[in-house]
């Protein structure tokens, strides 16, 4: 209790237990010269010698407060912390720069990391994730993979017994209308079977996922995934166990998926609405199912593709492409995960400047508090005491930068979603979320206090004298420091910068790489049947032949899948019964090659005639001809789809933009299943979109039809995205890392031209031209940057192979011209970053400076 | 380093006991427990402000001994200590303990 109260007093009332202090020692002094003075002294004299037999009066106070409670705290936390406020307050220009340029490097580590934490650290929510594998296809000439399994090849998967413990199917299941208040919205949706949540070891948030008896009667039930319960249904727990209009029918919404799941595959994971489905029995189907298989516990993925390895060898000898098991995360976020690892990285490299920066600065100001810290080192002050400032200081610029970075971040969060590349990366859930913010925050004070320890030290070694007058050579030492600093930061901002140019260059190249069609004026428009329509073919007639009638339309036609980079053919080209390379079929109806301008290489175009045509007609890409007929004229030829139907080939078209992981397409004609309908128009303008629509609308009544323009479509897809995503951020990386990098050179520089002022007073007096002198300055610092660029070459030559990989998409880079324009840019940016401050080397008076000292 | 310390903190001991006990009898004020002190030990013990006053303020934060404005017979304002009522049992053990060593360390050094 006492102490309690005395360590109240101690705090609260300071200023009066100082005084106290004070007046007693100088009662204790006045008493000790009185009695010198009584002994015959003279008062002066009596006075000076009491003084000296007390010693210092300020250490014996600094050894009474020592014995006060609560000292330690004060005198290790409360104090330094009292002087470090203050002295970021009084230079509020230093506070400024330390904390935006550690805000700004936290800040892009903030971005990056909320969305590497799920692509790269954060197990997929699944029971026992590791467990659970992606089963696709590998073309074994190739490498490539493709999501068509065959049904015969899971069935062989499926009797293998042993290490294999369940497969469950997924599919695509394009998009379904849902009703929910009024309003009837087009969402994505997929099918799978019964027990797939089991296999994938997914609990329910709300109500219950799928049984076995669900499949024996599909169509009545359904599962909504989180984001589309809250979407559709603003969360409604009542919406549970009722029935919800799907398209056409009525189905009970059984239960919600739990907020993080993810399905384990790109394709399938913006799928909203899951309906089941019943396995599909043997000799049935084909299709594009995406299998999951749970393997017992401990089973690694290579000794379970080892055991399918097996089963395939024995059934399917001469089998072009064989079931692989891919890592869920693998599946999901296709080839990012590498790519994120990158950026990852080179936000690291940008904290890694920002922090150089952060020390440059630091060391810079204990070199100017060095007076400061001198006098309260006479004060009695221990080492210890006399670094803690500079500890606190760091560590408050980097709390407050921390806390400004993760604002920011959460602030421009959604701006940097929209760029994100919308079909890899939105699959993870991602977010600014307390985790993030919690290692962003450690981050930020941790390499504060990194940066504080070298000052820090400095500080408490020196001695007082050599403290309070300043010595010319600890100038200099403290330049070779900061030379150190100036050219890592020099090395670290060529690599970046050269990755940045890197992936810009790739952009660029996507951009201006041949699509083999012409996506300007193109609509798109999509069909969603609100029923059965008995004639498809007859619906799609009434609305393309409205379509061509609207003014300004120049052709219509119709595909089964548009030539996106994410679309994969629909079929498979067969001759003799074996498939011919991979090669893929897609089907599309008259006036299709015309508007979305495919050239015509030979033979002729589809006509409507053809679709009355058997074997039906058929009109392939190049890649194709050349992949399925080498050597000889496919015009004439014939061969099967999986279905065994023949088309015999009547033209052949210049390749288009494909996905990379598909082969080359021929197209059928046909009308099978959901067409999207194309019409070109003479200019773009949205009245003319909403026409088209309108007409086709009013021509086919049974059908939901959206439109988009196809420049739109287009520029969504990921193969544009990713590189821009990735030359949005590598782009602000490298500008940062430049800054950081001229702000590092320029406080070099500046301080030491302040540093050196006398010297340069001395050297003008004695003759030395202005300019002679900012050449001085200028060699001085070049020679780190000289030495960065040098050490930044070698880097960025080492970091090649992974720039080609992840930024440049499999491009090689024109590695020579980049890295020179890389270096420019860095060297150009540190010269005019050192010019500024070594110019006012040369404006310095000799006869004001000399006279100063 | 220990047993430097263990040194300090007897020095340190002895001094807390000749302050407690030169308090015993009235409160004093800094310099005259100095004085009395070395009146009491005949100059053997002679605590420099050094000593004396961190001794003085740390047995005040513990709480034995309390101090208090007063003036002094020459007419001074001047801080005197006066023992506590927990001061004084401090005293009372601090006495046995000091007793016993001293009595202790006497009949080792009368054997020899």
């Amino acid at each position: 209790m006492r102490r309690l109260g005395r360590l109240f007093r101690n705090f609260f009332r300071r200023s009066r237990v100082e005084k106290d202090l004070s007046d007693e020692l100088r009662g204790y002094v006045d008493e000790l010269a009185a009695r010198k003075i009584a002994q015959g002294t003279n008062a002066d004299e009596a006075r000076r010698r009491a003084l000296a037999e007390v010693g210092s009066v300020e250490v014996l106070k600094e050894r009474v407060r020592e014995e006060r409670t609560g000292f330690t705290f004060e005198a290790y936390v409360l104090k330094p912390l009292q002087t470090a406020v203050r002295g970021l307050r009084r230079s509020p220009g230093f506070t400024v720069t330390a904390v935006v340029t550690l805000a700004l490097a936290i800040g892009a580590n903030a971005a990056i990391l909320s969305i590497a934490d799920y692509i790269l650290f954060r197990p997929l929510p699944y029971k026992d994730p590791d467990s659970v594998h992606v089963l696709q296809m590998r073309n074994r000439k190739t490498g490539t993979l493709y999501m068509q399994v065959l049904l015969q090849h899971l069935e062989a998967i499926n009797a293998i017994q042993g290490d294999l413990s369940q497969t469950a199917l997924a599919d695509g299941a394009g998009s379904i209308i849902v009703t929910a208040n009024g309003e009837s919205t087009r969402v994505p949706a997929a099918n799978v079977t019964a027990n797939y949540f089991d296999v994938a070891g997914v609990t329910p948030y709300r109500g219950r996922l799928f049984m076995e008896q669900d499949a024996e009667e599909p169509g009545r039930v359904a599962v909504l995934t989180y984001p589309a319960w809250i979407k559709y249904f603003g969360g409604d727990d009542r919406i549970v166990g009722r029935p919800v209009q799907l398209g056409t029918t009525s189905f009970e919404l059984i239960g919600v998926l739990p907020p993080k799941f993810v399905f384990p595959s790109q394709f399938i994971a913006p799928a909203e609405v899951i309906r089941v489905e019943a396995a599909p029995r043997p000799g049935e189907g084909g299709g594009t199912f995406q299998p999951i298989i749970r393997v017992r516990p401990g089973v690694t993925r290579e000794r379970a593709q080892a055991q399918i390895d097996a089963a395939m060898a024995g059934l399917i000898p001469e089998e072009r492409a064989s079931p692989a098991l891919i890592a869920v995360p693998d599946a999901l976020y296709w080839g990012r995960r590498p790519a994120v690892a990158f950026l990852f990285g080179a936000a690291v490299l940008v904290l890694l400047i920002g922090s150089a920066n952060l020390a440059i600065m630091l060391a810079l100001r204990a070199k100017r508090g060095a007076r400061e810290a001198g006098v309260r080192a006479a004060l009695g002050a221990s080492r210890v005491q006399l670094a803690l400032p500079f500890v606190f200081e760091a560590l408050m610029i980097g709390a407050i930068a921390s806390t400004l970075a993760i604002a920011a971040a959460a602030a421009s969060f959604k701006l940097l979603l929209a760029q994100v590349p919308e079909a890899v990366y939105i699959n993870a859930p991602v977010g600014l979320d307390l985790r993030v913010a919690l290692i962003t925050f450690a981050l930020g004070t941790l390499s504060g206090i990194v940066f504080a320890v070298v000052p820090a030290w400095r500080s408490a070694r020196r001695d007082v004298q050599t403290l309070i007058l300043g010595r010319e050579e600890q100038v200099l030492r403290h330049g070779r420091v900061g030379g150190v600093l100036v050219a890592a930061q020099v090395a670290l901002s060529v690599m970046l910068v050269f990755e940045a140019m890197g992936s810009a260059r790739a952009f660029f190249e996507v951009i201006n790489e041949s699509l083999g069609f012409d996506p300007e004026n193109v609509i798109v428009a999509q069909f969603n049947l609100r029923g059965n329509v008995p004639n498809l073919r007859n619906m799609y007639e009434r609305a393309a032949l409205a379509a061509s009638q609207e003014p300004g339309v120049v052709s219509v036609g119709a595909t089964h899948q548009m030539p996106l980079p994410t679309n994969g053919p629909f079929d498979t080209m067969k001759r003799n019964g074996e498939d011919v390379g991979g090669t893929g079929l897609v089907l599309v109806l008259p006036g299709y090659f015309e508007t979305v301008q495919i050239p015509l290489k030979r033979g002729r175009l589809f006509t409507w005639e053809d679709l009355q045509s058997d074997p039906g007609a058929a009109v392939i890409g190049e890649a194709a001809a050349r992949v399925a007929f080498p050597g000889q004229d496919p015009i004439g030829a014939t061969f099967e789809n999986s279905k065994g139907r023949r088309f015999h080939i009547v033209g052949v078209v210049g390749d288009t933009l494909r996905p990379t992981w598909t082969e080359p397409v021929a197209f059928i004609i046909g009308e099978q299943g959901l067409l999207t309908l194309v019409a070109r128009v003479r200019a773009r303008n949205e009245s003319m979109l909403a026409a088209v629509r309108q007409s086709m609308s009013a021509a086919a009544p049974e059908a939901i039809i959206s439109a988009r323009w196809f420049e739109d479509v287009l520029g969504a897809q990921p193969r544009l995205r990713d590189p821009r995503f990735q030359t949005l951020v590598l782009g602000t990386f490298g500008g940062l890392a430049l800054g950081l990098m001229a702000m590092g050179v320029f406080a070099v520089i500046a301080f030491a031209v302040a540093a050196r002022t006398k010297e340069m007073g001395i050297r003008m007096a004695i003759g030395a031209t202005p300019a002679s002198l900012v050449r001085m300055m200028l060699r001085q610092t070049m020679a780190p940057v000289l030495v960065g660029v040098a050490a930044g070459l070698v880097a960025a030559k080492w970091s090649r192979p992974l720039v080609e990989t992840y930024v440049n998409l499999n491009r090689p880079v024109a590695s020579f011209e980049t890295l020179a324009l890389a270096t420019a840019a860095v060297g150009i940016a540190a010269l005019i970053a050192a010019f500024v401050p070594a110019r006012r080397a040369s404006r310095i008076d000799p006869a004001i400076t000399l006279r100063a000292d | 380093m220990s047993k430097e310390k263990e040194r300090t903190d007897l020095l340190r001991g002895t001094l807390d006991l000749l302050i407690l006990r030169t308090l015993e009898l009235r409160a004093l004020h800094g310099i005259a427990i100095a004085d009395r002190i070395r009146q009491q030990t005949e100059g053997t013990f002679d605590v420099p402000a050094g000593s004396l006053f961190p001794a003085l303020h740390r047995l005040d934060e513990v709480g034995w001994i309390a101090g208090e404005w007063t003036t002094s017979p020459e007419g001074r304002r001047v801080r005197a200590y006066a023992l506590t009522s927990s001061g004084r049992k401090q005293l009372a053990l601090e006495k046995r303990q000091w007793n016993r060593i001293a009595g202790a360390m006497a009949r080792v050094l009368e054997e020899s």
